[in-house]
Order: C-alpha cells, then sequence, then structure tokens
C-alpha cells in the first residue's frame, strides 16, 4: 500500500508527496500536461525541442546541470505524444536545490539564442540517430498517419521532419512556454526520504509565487471511426521483412485499457506466450514479434509488429497474426493461462515499486488520470477481468475494418 | 516580508554517509560459495548463479552465448515450453547472460513464490538437454538479429574497435562473421555447457529481504551435489595485439558517423583505474563533461558523447564513443582530440573537479539505493575478489583527488597519439 498525500497552491500548482525513509534520496518529478499533440501540423516536433530548451538556463539560473551535479543529483526528461516529463532524484540533504531550479525554470526561461540554436542541431542528430540512420527507424511516421487522419497522433513525437524543427524561431519557443508551462498544468510529485511538512514549506517558498497565467481548453480533433483496413507497403535498406498492425483501441482513462494491456501479455509477454511459442518457435514465422499498447490518453494504438524469418511471405505472416487473434475471439482463454497473466502484472508492480522514482511517476500520471488511487487499486483493474472481457474486447478490436497494415520491404 | 533571492543557490550540505550493507558470506554444504545482500522492504529476490564461463573460454565463436541462451530451453524432466509456463505463472523473470569472463543465471521472483520457482531454476542449471530444434531456431532468430545489428553503424564500429585494439586472435577481438552462424554444432555448445557449468564454477549471490531463508532451500536443493573445490583451470593465455592503424569503415549512405576512439589501459585491481575513472567522468562520464559540453551543448554536433574506462578482469580500456552528423565529423574529432589534449597539458579548475566530486558521491549514493542495484555494484567487486574496502576505498579517492593527480593520470594513460580511432561512416 503506497501512502500519499495531495495538495493543491493558489496559482493551481499539483503537489503529491510520498514519503518513504528507506532511502537516503529524494525523486522529484514535474510532470507538464502537454505533449506533441498540441502542437500545430506546421510545428511538430516542438514540445520536444521544448524540452530540450528547458535545461538551456531560466530566468535567474544560467546552468540548470551544473548546480544538480554539484549537489550528487541525477536528471533528465522525456517527451510523449501527451506529456513532456522532467526528473531529478537527489540526496535528501539538498532537495532545496531541487526545488530552487524546478521552480526557476517553470517560472520563466532564460530564452537565449545560442541555446535555441545549440538544441536544434542536438535535435535534429537525435533524429537522424534514432529514426533516420537506423534500420525501420521510420515506422511511426509511416504507421501513425494511416491510424489517425484527424488527431494529431497521426504524428510522432519526434516530429514528421527535420524542416519545422530547424525554422524554429524564438517568438514560437516564448509562446509555446506561455501557453503550456503554467503551474496549474504542472503535477509535480516528491517521493522518498522527505515529509510532507518540508515539502509544504519547500514549495510555499519557490513555488507559490509564481504566476496563474492563462490556461487553455484544450480542444483536439476526434478521430473519426475507422471502417476499412488500410495497407501500405513500403521498400527500405534493411536487411529483414518487417511486418507492423495497428488496431484502434480506447483511451488509457477507459477501464477497458487494461484489458488490452493484458491480451498483450498473453499474446507476446515472456516465453510461454501465444506468439512466442507458436509463431516464433513451432511454427517459425517470425524471429521476433511483439504486441504492445501505445498508452496514449486519446484512443489509441494496439500495435503487433514483427521480423519475418527468411522463407517466410508477407501474405502468410499477416495471414497467422489474423489466426492467433482470431482465437482470442473465438475461444475462452483457460483459467491457468488468465491467472498467468495477471500474476505477472502484480510482479511487475510489486518489483517496480523498489523504486521511488517509478513511484513519483506513477503518481503524476494517475493524477493526470484524474485517478490518484490507482497507485494502489490499479491491481484491481487487473484481477478483476474476466476471460469473457478478453473475448469482448477481442472481437471488438481484432477486425480487418479496424486495422492498419503497414508491409516493410527489403530493397532486393 | 523576506523577498525570495531566487539567484542563489540553496547551501550545499556533503554527502557524508554512504554506507553499504556488506554481503554476509557463507557456503552451501558441500562448499559453493554464497553472497548474502539483505536490504530493502519489498517480498523479492534476486538470486545469481554465476559461472566462470564467457567469450574467454570459449572454443568457437557464439559458443558460449548459445550455450547461455540455450540453458533455459529444456531439461529431462520439463521441455522449454514447460519451463517458461511454470515461470511466467508466478510472475518470475529467469534471465541468463553471457559476458566476457563470465555467465550468470539469475531468478526475480517474489518471496511467496521461491518454493515454487527455485526447483525449476536449480532443474536448468545442471539438467538441461539442448534440444536440437530449439537450438536451431535460436542460433536462426540470433542470426537474423546480427543480420539487423550489421546495418548499424554503432555496432559496426564497436566491432572495429574490438577487433583493431586486441587483435583479431584474442577472445574479445574476433568479430563475428555470417560463416560463424552455420559453423556451430548443438553438441559443441551443449559439451561447452557440461564443462563450464558446474558446481565447482559457480559461485551465488542473493540479493532481497529474506536472503537467509533463501539459502536453506538451495542448499537443500544442491547442497549434496558433488563439488571438490577444484577449480579447472583452461584459463589459457592471450596476448593483446593492438593494431596501430586508424581504421575507417565507409558507408556512403551514412547521415551520420559512428566514433570510436581508445586504448588498453589498466583493469580495477591496479592503483590508478579509481584516479582514472575520476579522470573519465571530467572528460566524458557524465553529462557536463568536457565532451558532452563542447561537441553536444555548445557545437550541436551530437546527440550523445561518452567515455568509459571498462575493466575485465586483468584487462583494462579506454573508450570514447558517439555518433555524429557526417557532415560535421571531421571537426568533431578534432574537438575530441583538442578536449583529451588539455587535461594533459592543463589541470582542471578546482571547482570543476568539487563538481565532480559531488556528482561521484552522488552516484555512490544512488548506486547503493536498494537490494538489486547494491548486487549490479557488489557483483564485480565481489566474484573478482578485489577486497570489501574496495567501495571504501573508492570513495576515499574521490574525496582526496586533487587537479595535479588528474593532470599526472591523464599525461600517462590519455596520450592523443597512443589511441586507436574508428569511424564508420560517410567520407
Amino acid at each position: 500500500m503506497i501512502t500519499y498525500h495531495k495538495f493543491e497552491l493558489e496559482n493551481g500548482l499539483k503537489v503529491i508527496v510520498h514519503t518513504d525513509k528507506s532511502t537516503p534520496l529524494v525523486a522529484m518529478n514535474t510532470l507538464y500536461d502537454v505533449g506533441a499533440r498540441d502542437e500545430n501540423e506546421a510545428q511538430t516536433g516542438f514540445a520536444h525541442l521544448f524540452e530540450h530548451l528547458m535545461f538551456g538556463g531560466s530566468i535567474n539560473i544560467e546552468n540548470y546541470d551544473k548546480p544538480l551535479q554539484k549537489v550528487g543529483g541525477t536528471n533528465n526528461a522525456f517527451t510523449s505524444n501527451d506529456i513532456t516529463n522532467y526528473y531529478l532524484v537527489v540526496p535528501k540533504e539538498n532537495i532545496e536545490t531541487g526545488f530552487w531550479l524546478e521552480s526557476d525554470r517553470m517560472l520563466s526561461l532564460a530564452f537565449s539564442e545560442k541555446s535555441l540554436e545549440v538544441q536544434r542541431n542536438v535535435v535534429i542528430e537525435e533524429f537522424k540517430q534514432n529514426y533516420l540512420n537506423q534500420p525501420y527507424g521510420d515506422v511511426y511516421m509511416l504507421l501513425r498517419p494511416m491510424v489517425y487522419k484527424k488527431h494529431p497522433y497521426k504524428w510522432a513525437t519526434i516530429g514528421k521532419a527535420i524542416a519545422p524543427i530547424e525554422n524554429a524561431t524564438m517568438p514560437d519557443v516564448r509562446a509555446f512556454f506561455k501557453t503550456h508551462y503554467l503551474p496549474s498544468n504542472a503535477i509535480l510529485c516528491l517521493s522518498g526520504n522527505i515529509e510532507l511538512d518540508e515539502v509544504k514549506s519547500l514549495c510555499e517558498k519557490w513555488y507559490a509565487s509564481i504566476p496563474v497565467g492563462e490556461k487553455t481548453i484544450r480542444d483536439l480533433p476526434i478521430e473519426p471511426k475507422q471502417t476499412e483496413k488500410r495497407e501500405l507497403s513500403v521498400e527500405r535498406d534493411v536487411p529483414v521483412n518487417a511486418i507492423y498492425f495497428a488496431f484502434n483501441m480506447c483511451s488509457g482513462k477507459s477501464d477497458d485499457y487494461y484489458v488490452y494491456d493484458l491480451i498483450s501479455d498473453i499474446l507476446s509477454t515472456g516465453k510461454s506466450s501465444r506468439f512466442y511459442r507458436k509463431l516464433i518457435i513451432e511454427q517459425a514465422i517470425f524471429s521476433d514479434l511483439d504486441a504492445y499498447v501505445s498508452g496514449s490518453l486519446d484512443p489509441g494504438m494496439f500495435i503487433i509488429s514483427g521480423k519475418l524469418n527468411e522463407n517466410i511471405s508477407m501474405e502468410i505472416a499477416e495471414t497467422k497474426v489474423m489466426e492467433e487473434l482470431q482465437f482470442l475471439k473465438n475461444e475462452l482463454i483457460d483459467n491457468q493461462e488468465l491467472q498467468k497473466v495477471k500474476n505477472k502484472v502484480e510482479s511487475i508492480r510489486v518489483f517496480s515499486e523498489m523504486s521511488i522514482l517509478n513511484k513519483a511517476m506513477n503518481l503524476c500520471s494517475f493524477e493526470l488520470l484524474e485517478d490518484i488511487d490507482l497507485i494502489n487499486t490499479l491491481p484491481e483493474k487487473y484481477t478483476q477481468i474476466t476471460a469473457e472481457k478478453i473475448q469482448e474486447i477481442a472481437a471488438n478490436c481484432f477486425r480487418e475494418e479496424n486495422v492498419s497494415v503497414l508491409k516493410y520491404y527489403k530493397k532486393k | 516580508m523576506q523577498i525570495l533571492d531566487r539567484k542563489t543557490a540553496p547551501s550545499v550540505q556533503e554527502i557524508n554517509s554512504l554506507a553499504i550493507t556488506l554481503p554476509q558470506k557463507t557456503t552451501l554444504s558441500n562448499g559453493i560459495p554464497v553472497y548474502a545482500i539483505e536490504a530493502g522492504s519489498q517480498e523479492v529476490i534476486e538470486i545469481s548463479f554465476y559461472f566462470t564461463a564467457g567469450n574467454w573460454y570459449q572454443l568457437k565463436k557464439l559458443q558460449s552465448k548459445m550455450a547461455c541462451e540455450m540453458i533455459a530451453e529444456g531439461t529431462a524432466k520439463l521441455t522449454a515450453h514447460q519451463i517458461a509456463e511454470k515461470i511466467d505463472f508466478y510472475g518470475a523473470f529467469l534471465q541468463c547472460e553471457n559476458g566476457y569472463n563470465r555467465t550468470s543465471v539469475t531468478l526475480f521472483t517474489l518471496n511467496k513464490y521461491l518454493d515454487n520457482t527455485l526447483p525449476i531454476v536449480v532443474d536448468v542449471l545442471f539438467n538441461a538437454t539442448f534440444p536440437q530444434q530449439e537450438f536451431d531456431v535460436k542460433l536462426k532468430n540470433s542470426h537474423q538479429s546480427f543480420k539487423i545489428n550489421s546495418v548499424k553503424n554503432d555496432f559496426l564500429a564497436r566491432m572495429h574497435f574490438n577487433e583493431a585494439l586486441f587483435g583479431k586472435e584474442h577472445p574479445f577481438g574476433k568479430r563475428l562473421e555470417e560463416s560463424d552462424y552455420t559453423n556451430l554444432s548443438c553438441k559443441e555448445t551443449f559439451n561447452y555447457y557440461k564443462n563450464k557449468y558446474t558446481v565447482e564454477n559457480c559461485t551465488i549471490i542473493l540479493a532481497g529481504n529474506n536472503t537467509t531463508v533463501a539459502i536453506e532451500k538451495i542448499n537443500k536443493l544442491i547442497g549434496k551435489r558433488f563439488f571438490d573445490g577444484s577449480k579447472v583451470n583452461t584459463r589459457s593465455r592471450f596476448t593483446i595485439k593492438s593494431t596501430s592503424e586508424n581504421c575507417f569503415v565507409e558507408r556512403p549512405d551514412a547521415i551520420q558517423n559512428a566514433i570510436r576512439i581508445g586504448k588498453i589501459t589498466v583493469d580495477n585491481s591496479h592503483k590508478d583505474y579509481f584516479g582514472l575513472q575520476i579522470l573519465n567522468t571530467v572528460l566524458g562520464g557524465y553529462f557536463g563533461s568536457r565532451l558532452m559540453t563542447n561537441i553536444r551543448e555548445d557545437k550541436g554536433y551530437t546527440y550523445g558523447i561518452g567515455s568509459s574506462i571498462v575493466t575485465l578482469k586483468g584487462i583494462g580500456y579506454f573508450v570514447l564513443s558517439t555518433e555524429v552528423g557526417s557532415d560535421v565529423s571531421s571537426l568533431a574529432l578534432n574537438e575530441i582530440y583538442k578536449e583529451i589534449e588539455r587535461l594533459t597539458e592543463e589541470e582542471i579548475a578546482e571547482d570543476e573537479l568539487k563538481l565532480v566530486q559531488n556528482y561521484l558521491l552522488g552516484q555512490e549514493l544512488r548506486s547503493v539505493d536498494g537490494p538489486f542495484a547494491l548486487s549490479d555494484k557488489l557483483s564485480g567487486v565481489l566474484l573478482n575478489n578485489l577486497g570489501e574496502d574496495y567501495f571504501d576505498r573508492k570513495v576515499e579517492t574521490i574525496k582526496n583527488c586533487t587537479t595535479a593527480n588528474l593532470k599526472e593520470l591523464a599525461h600517462q594513460y590519455l596520450q592523443a597519439e597512443s589511441m586507436l580511432e574508428i569511424v564508420v561512416g560517410k567520407k
């Protein structure tokens, strides 16, 4: 049972505290409710570029990293289609340095030209390293626009292309900050060797004076329902053919999300999973086959990705995967298999609670979902899933009219 | 009301307490050494069985890796599927890892399921049968992964660097080729397993909050296996033959070049090792390093650049690696050598040293946080008998290091002319 306290400052900043004295450290996690979905289509990759800029100095502090390193801390951040998340871990004695740094960059960035210029280049190198110069690196850039025609999930967090990143200007940056980096748009969690009282007084000191700002209401286009199968074939300089399926699924806020998650475990988690045993080992169709959920706030994707064995045609590969999905639709999963995946979920949760940082990230994420109690009730969401429910969700999801299939061929 | 001063940093508290839970050493009834790290409050345990196996000992390339991968693919009692079913059913994880000098078979499990999972692991360790069908599939899949990796510039850079550093005949330098995947038989791999995965070659390390009980259970299962304490010493000697020439592997379509620069240095039993680690941190061992500050944060040539001192039982080497835009590759190389040379010529500033010291002490603190972190941290030291005071000495060195020390070490170990350079990408 994870105990926590939650309070809110007048300027709208939500603060969560979880005390864990078994560690000499404190994790400080700040989740901003802004992600790639909040970009406009002409300026993709911006939320992620901005994440980089957050390290380029704030209004009163020239350098973010050095003061933290000086007190024995470490930090990092990531951006997704939904959120931008910053975290630091520091010895408990020096937690105030974390407050000083994080509150200042929430207050305002330094907005230096040099920082923008450098980080543009860094992000472009990241684009190349992870997406352009890698085999299969552009898969999501091809898959997303197949699944999403209207919704901003149609582009990946890194952006659609390098050009908009190259062309980002300082006024763009300032506007982005003003719109999204507000206390009312942030959730802060302190997790580790720290008590509620200390957090309250540090928040009062460092965050209370940050102005409220103007919160914008999110109004994103709703993706229209897909009514027929979508297909795309491409040729790339890769050594092995690959295939990708994306089925439409519910949002991360729905209880059905957990059913989809469990289905992905049944299919491909562990060496006793269906995909592994049947399609990798027994029938040797794939050398690698994975099923996973995109885990997004708006309706997401259930993705299956596989690398085909050399002598296997794309048609056979596609048929075999659909056959496996058909089993889930036609047959109720037996108790043993259902219990197995539930046990795995429980086990992963227990292991993840060993980390104060994981706990901090989860508390922030669950608060964003407007159900912070999930930190303790999450296991029930899984244990209550029945075999019938799995069949129902499978039947609804795994249909031709609901899928986009990307066939990724190696160049001859 | 006091005006908040946002310009001044809060006062810095020194990190003083770095209490490491030292492992308890015992043996099983038959003498197999066991280390127990008792820590943490979660009801979980990690049990690692280490064997003196690894690439050093193999007679053919891939033999050690494939032996490691085949262990859980079937025993006399259980098929691969049955093993996986049982492990997965209890929410446990079984990880078999192949290394340079040793391999490990590790069980992660909830304490409440230890009675269910431990016997399976013991069966897997000592009764594996290496079925042909499973071997064929695994080898093929491994081959497929190799094909995919072989088009990645950083993978190629690493393979070529190791070959250049150690030499073509050295176990760490031998480069994998396509033909290796058709040249290895199941029988040869099985023989390697029978030879190396023995009680004589085994050391056990546990980490969690219930280690005493776990040791009793392990003892019941393998404490009676015959063990005469004689370690089969097949550790041949290999000479390191570093090449003297730089290497450029051309990939005309590359948009980034992968770079590796390095040389043989010392390993972690050497008196200069800790100092060299600190020096390495300054150069490329953290986000604020000389390399990151220059080549990423000032020039924007890369998404990431770093360096390490790698230690491998009697062998140590320095390696620096990055992927930079192909069009700025020469410029990046110039800056890299500039940064290396600076350290050999100028003492670093006092406040930079202080920052690195504090950063490293913070890292020490994080590395002892929890049983699994401790086990990661301690395993190398325990298995190589580096002494109980190893980390005390490390912390002392961090605290007492001077800027003059670092310059001397740079001068001795980081001369640019003595470095190998490998580039994979566009010319």
